[in-house]
C-alpha cells in the first residue's frame, strides 16, 4: 500500500515538470476542443498529433495524447447538450436529457453537473486503476500465450458485437481489420502476403493511416458531401446561472457514484470502451428513479450519471491496457500503438521496469483532471462559441490535416493514395452502418493474436487442446462462447415477444 | 448503402482475399507448426460467410418491405435496423461527393511535384471555393494562412521537412 504512494509521489514529481505540465495543459485543451466538435473524435485528434509527438520524450508524449483522450470526454458532453449532436460517441445519450435542459432554460447546470460528474468520476476511475493495475499485473504472470490468445479473441468478439445496431456487421468489419493486419511480410516465416510485388506494402498497411483513413476523413467527406447549401447549426444559448442548485445537487450524488463504479468496471472489460458504460449508465437511473416518467424530458439525473460513466470508463479502459497489453476500444488501440512506436511493450512486466513512465502518466490524469475542471467550469461558454466555427472550413482542414499527418509517417506518396483509398472504404462503410472502431482494433490486434496463436501452438506441438487445459484459458473460451451467441439469443427472444413495440436502439461505438 | 450492396462488395473482396490467401507459398522452415496462409484462409472464409449472410438477410428485409410497402402494414421488423440508423446519416449528394475524392485525388498527385504549400493552397481554396462559393474573400485567406501556418510548424518546430 504505502509501495503506491511512494511510485505516486515519484509520479508526481516527473508529472509536475514544467514540459509534462505544459503538454498535459495541451493535450487536456486540444482534448476538450475535439471533444467539443461534432465529427472529430479522440481517435481522429490522437491519429493527427502522433507526427507531432515523434520528437517528444516518450513520458511526455504519452502524457499528452492520454490528456487528449479523457479531455475529449469532458468536451463530448458540451455539444450533446447545446446543439443535441454528440460531439463523440460516449456522449449520444447525453443529448437525450441534456438538450432538453438546455431548452428548458438550463443549459448551465446541465453543462455544470457534466464538467462535476466527469471530474469526480474521472479522479475515481484513477484511484480505481492505481489499486488495481498492479494486481491484475501479478496475476497476468501466470498468463501464457493461449491466454493471451484467447484473451484477444474475447475482446475482438465484445467490440463486434456491442456496437452499432447489427452485430453481424460488426464481425464484417472486424474481420476487414483482421484481414489488413495480414497484408506484409510474415515475421516468423519471412513469406510476403498479400503484397502483390509492391515494395511500399512489406511492411504492412500503417496503422495509423489505417486510423485516419477510418475516423477523419468517412467524417469529413460525409460532412462535406450532405445535401442541400446550408452547412448551419443551431446552438441552443446558456442563459442563466451556471451553478447548479441545492436540488440538483441532491439529484446528482447518486448517478455520480454509480456511473463512477460501473463505468469504471465496464471500462475494464476488454473489449468495451466508454461509450457502453454511459449508455448502461442511461438505463440504470432510469430503472432506479423514482419518475422514470422524467427521463428524456430534461431530467438532470440522466446527464450527471452517463457523463460520469463515460469518464469513469476512461481510467477502467487504461487497466487491460496498461496491464495486458490488451486494449479496450480503438482510442486506447491507438495508445497501445503509441507505446509501441516509443519501443515500449505495455503489459504486466511495465509496472516493473517502466514504473516511473507509467505512475507520471497516472499522476498526470490526476492533474489533468484538476485542470479540466477549471477549463471546463468557468470557459464553458468559450469552448461552446467554436460550435459557431463553420462546417465546410472545418473539414476541409481535417482533410488537409489528415494528409499532412499520413505523409509525416514515411515521406511517402504511396502512402497518400493509401490513404484516399481507406477512407472511400470506411466512407462506404459509414453509408452501410457499419461500425469502423472493430476495424481499427483488429488491425492492432491481427499480429499478437497470430503471433501467440503461433506460440501456443509450438508449446503444445501443435495441439489445439492447450486452449482447454487450464482453468483461466477454460473460463475465456466460456466467455468467448457466451459473447459470441448471448446477444443472439436476446435478439430472438426480442422478435419472439415483439408486439409491435418499435425498437429503440442507439448507436454505440467504442 | 443498402444490406444487399454492402454485402455484394463485402463479399467480392472477400472472395478475391480468400483466393489469394490460398496462392501463399509455405514457409521455408520446416518445424512450423503455423503455416503463414492458415490465419488469412481462416479469416477470409468467416469473412466470406460473414458476408453471405449479410447478403441474405439484406434480401429478406428487402422482400419484407415491399410486402409491406403493398400491405400498408407499419411497423418494420426488430432485425431491420436500416430504417432506424438511416435517420443518423446525413443525406448524401453523390456529384459533391465525386468532386470532393477528384479534387483530393488531384492534391496528393501534386503534392510532391508542387510542393507542399502550393498544392495544399491550390487544394483548399478549391475544395471551399466549391462548396461555398459566397464565402470567396475568407476562403482565400484561410487558402493562403492554413498551409503557410502548417509548414512553418513542422518545418521549424517539428524539424519535420515537407516537399517544397
Amino acid at each position: 500500500m504505502g509501495d503506491i504512494f511512494l511510485k505516486l509521489i515519484t509520479g508526481f514529481e516527473h508529472a509536475l515538470s514544467l514540459q509534462n505540465l505544459g503538454f498535459c495543459l495541451m493535450g487536456v485543451f486540444i482534448g476538450t476542443l475535439v471533444g467539443v466538435l461534432p465529427g472529430i473524435g479522440p481517435i481522429t485528434a490522437i491519429a493527427l498529433l502522433i507526427p507531432f509527438s515523434f520528437g517528444l520524450e516518450p513520458m511526455t508524449g504519452l502524457i499528452m495524447l492520454t490528456g487528449v483522450y479523457y479531455g475529449s470526454m469532458y468536451g463530448g458532453s458540451t455539444t450533446s447538450i447545446l446543439i443535441r449532436t454528440p460531439g463523440e460517441v460516449a456522449s449520444i445519450i447525453t443529448t437525450l436529457d441534456g438538450y432538453e435542459m438546455a431548452k428548458q432554460g438550463r443549459a448551465g447546470p446541465a453543462l455544470s453537473t457534466a464538467a462535476i460528474g466527469s471530474f469526480i468520476a474521472g479522479t475515481f476511475s484513477i484511484i480505481g486503476l492505481m489499486f488495481l493495475s498492479p494486481i491484475i499485473a501479478k496475476g497476468a504472470y501466470y498468463f501464457g500465450a493461449a491466454e493471451y490468445f484467447l484473451l484477444m479473441v474475447l475482446s475482438l468478439s465484445m467490440i463486434s458485437s456491442l456496437t452499432t445496431g447489427s452485430v453481424l456487421k460488426g464481425y464484417i468489419s472486424t474481420l476487414l481489420g483482421l484481414a489488413i493486419a495480414t497484408v506484409g511480410i510474415d515475421p516468423q516465416s519471412g513469406v510476403n502476403r498479400f503484397t502483390f510485388g509492391n515494395t511500399n506494402l512489406l511492411d504492412g498497411i500503417d496503422f495509423v493511416l489505417f486510423a485516419i483513413a477510418m475516423f477523419a476523413v468517412p467524417e469529413a467527406l460525409s460532412n462535406m458531401a450532405k445535401k442541400g447549401n446550408e452547412y448551419k447549426t443551431d446552438v441552443q444559448k446558456i442563459q442563466g446561472s451556471l451553478w447548479m442548485t441545492r436540488d440538483d445537487w441532491r439529484k446528482s450524488i447518486g448517478p455520480y457514484g454509480r456511473g463512477s463504479v460501473l463505468g469504471f468496471l465496464i471500462g475494464a472489460l476488454p473489449g468495451i470502451g466508454p461509450s457502453l458504460a454511459s449508455f448502461l449508465s442511461y438505463a440504470m437511473e432510469r430503472r432506479l428513479s423514482k419518475h422514470p416518467e422524467k427521463f428524456g424530458k430534461g431530467a438532470i439525473e440522466g446527464v450527471s450519471g452517463p457523463e460520469s460513466a463515460n469518464n469513469a470508463g476512461v481510467g477502467g479502459a487504461l487497466v487491460p491496457l496498461f496491464t495486458l497489453g490488451i486494449p479496450g476500444s480503438a482510442t486506447t488501440a491507438l495508445l497501445l500503438f503509441i507505446f509501441m512506436m516509443y519501443g515500449l511493450q505495455p503489459g504486466p512486466g511495465m509496472f516493473e521496469t517502466n514504473s516511473t513512465l507509467i505512475w507520471a502518466i497516472i499522476a498526470s490524469m490526476y492533474i489533468g483532471n484538476v485542470i479540466l475542471l477549471l477549463l471546463n467550469l468557468p470557459l464553458v461558454g468559450v469552448f461552446a462559441s467554436i460550435l459557431k466555427l463553420p462546417t465546410v472550413p472545418l473539414f476541409v482542414g481535417v482533410l488537409a490535416f489528415s494528409v499532412i499527418g499520413v505523409y509525416a509517417l514515411n515521406f511517402n506518396q504511396f502512402d497518400l493514395f493509401m490513404l484516399l483509398i481507406f477512407g472511400i472504404v470506411g466512407y462506404l462503410m459509414q453509408q452501410s452502418n457499419i461500425p469502423l472502431a472493430p476495424a481499427v482494433m483488429a488491425l492492432v490486434l491481427g499480429p499478437l493474436l497470430e503471433q501467440n496463436f503461433r506460440r501456443s501452438m509450438s508449446i503444445s506441438n501443435g495441439d489445439l487442446f492447450i486452449f482447454f487445459e487450464r482453468p483461466i484459458s477454460l473460463a475465456l473460451i466460456i466467455l468467448i462462447v457466451l459473447v459470441v451467441i448471448v446477444p443472439n439469443i436476446v435478439l430472438l427472444i426480442k422478435k419472439w415477444r415483439q408486439k409491435g413495440v418499435p425498437p429503440h436502439r442507439l448507436g454505440i461505438r467504442g | 448503402m443498402n444490406n444487399i450492396a454492402a454485402g455484394s462488395v463485402s463479399l467480392l473482396v472477400s472472395l478475391i482475399y480468400t483466393i489469394f490467401a490460398f496462392q501463399i507459398p509455405p514457409s521455408s522452415f520446416k518445424s512450423a507448426q503455423v503455416e503463414p496462409d492458415l490465419f488469412p484462409i481462416i479469416i477470409g472464409s468467416l469473412w466470406i460467410l460473414a458476408s453471405l449472410v449479410l447478403l441474405i438477410r439484406g434480401g429478406i428485409q428487402n422482400r419484407t418491405v415491399t410486402v409491406k410497402g403493398i400491405n400498408g402494414t407499419e411497423k418494420a421488423s426488430e432485425e431491420n435496423d436500416q430504417e432506424i440508423d438511416d435517420d443518423n446519416l446525413l443525406k448524401q449528394d453523390r456529384g459533391k461527393l465525386i468532386v470532393i475524392l477528384l479534387l483530393i485525388l488531384v492534391y496528393i498527385i501534386l503534392f510532391i511535384p508542387l510542393g507542399y504549400i502550393i498544392s495544399t493552397a491550390i487544394f483548399i481554396a478549391s475544395l471551399t471555393m466549391y462548396l461555398e462559393r459566397k464565402q470567396w474573400i475568407r476562403n482565400l485567406i484561410y487558402a493562403i494562412l492554413f498551409p503557410i501556418i502548417v509548414y512553418l510548424v513542422f518545418n521549424y518546430l517539428l524539424a519535420v521537412n515537407l516537399p517544397t
